[in-house]
């Protein structure tokens, strides 16, 4: 393959073409559980992340012949978990028209003192990301989990949502601020 | 409420604008530098830029993503790799 920068994923992802159940069991082996934590970011239960993950494999053993190692097969398994999710999923999908500002304010942008130490202590509360994360929308949840969580370079997280770099560094830089908002949302509620 | 105010060349909205790449180390130096300036001037901006990378390191620590009972999802995972379709 002229250009491809991943020929053992190419090696392997063929070899699973040819029914070589060996690289199968490989290639689940050694991206499960990142494909899994992703689904998991971008779904609403953990059955629903496991059906979504089993049927991202499923889905790329059928379409393994089309593979060209022009991405990681890392990279082809999340495109494929994101493809699935949003079949399995409702297209309600709303994007945040909140500005910039007022997102970070409702983050804690320009808080007096007394509420910012209030949110720091917040911070310090064993569940306050959990929580802060799980009551994030599943585009924010999803961008967060492969950027931050699993730490995929910006380039492959761009790859894996079709989004431009640029374009995903500003949806990575919303979904942080939302976090954060979330997680002062959560000190209100005394939660 | 926030407060706008112009030190080191860049307003507040611009300091907002870059801190995720700031936070990153991915901010072109020259941009780096005036936003360093604005931070020491602006006490509400270094605050925030405290706070947010603060959730961050937590974010990146805690990993929520991340629980244990793997091993039995992937032994369902490759039965259902292994069945003819």
């Amino acid at each position: 393959m002229p250009g491809s920068c991943f020929e053992g994923d190419l090696s392997l992802v063929q070899a699973v073409a040819r029914g070589d159940s060996a690289a199968r069991e490989r290639l689940a082996t050694d991206n499960y559980a990142t494909v899994l934590r992703y689904a998991r970011s971008i779904t609403d239960s953990r059955a629903a992340a496991e059906d979504v993950t089993q049927a991202a494999f499923l889905s790329a053993m059928a379409s393994a012949t089309h593979f060209r190692g022009e991405s990681s097969a890392r990279t082809w398994l999340l495109v494929i978990a994101r493809n699935e999710a949003a079949r399995s999923r409702r297209k309600a999908n709303l994007a945040s028209t909140q500005s910039l500002q007022e997102l970070a304010e409702a983050a804690g942008w320009g808080s007096t003192e007394e509420a910012r130490a209030s949110f720091a202590q917040q911070l310090e509360t064993h569940d306050a990301i959990e929580k802060g994360f799980a009551r994030l929308g599943v585009e924010e949840r999803g961008i967060l989990a492969l950027r931050d969580i699993e730490g995929l370079p910006g380039e492959e997280v761009a790859a894996v949502l079709g989004l431009s770099l640029p374009a995903m560094k500003s949806r990575l830089h919303r979904a942080r601020l939302e976090l954060a908002a979330a997680i002062k949302q959560g000190e209100r509620h005394g939660r | 409420m926030a407060v706008e105010q112009v030190i080191g060349g860049v307003s507040c909205g611009e300091v907002l604008q870059h801190l995720s790449a700031y936070v990153d180390g991915v901010l072109e130096p020259s941009i780096r530098a005036q936003l360093e300036e604005h931070l020491r001037g602006c006490t509400q901006c270094a605050r925030f830029g405290t706070d947010f990378s603060a959730v961050l390191d937590r974010l990146r620590r805690e990993k929520p993503t991340d629980r244990r009972g793997d091993a039995d999802a992937i032994r369902r995972l490759l039965a259902s790799l292994a069945m003819p379709k």
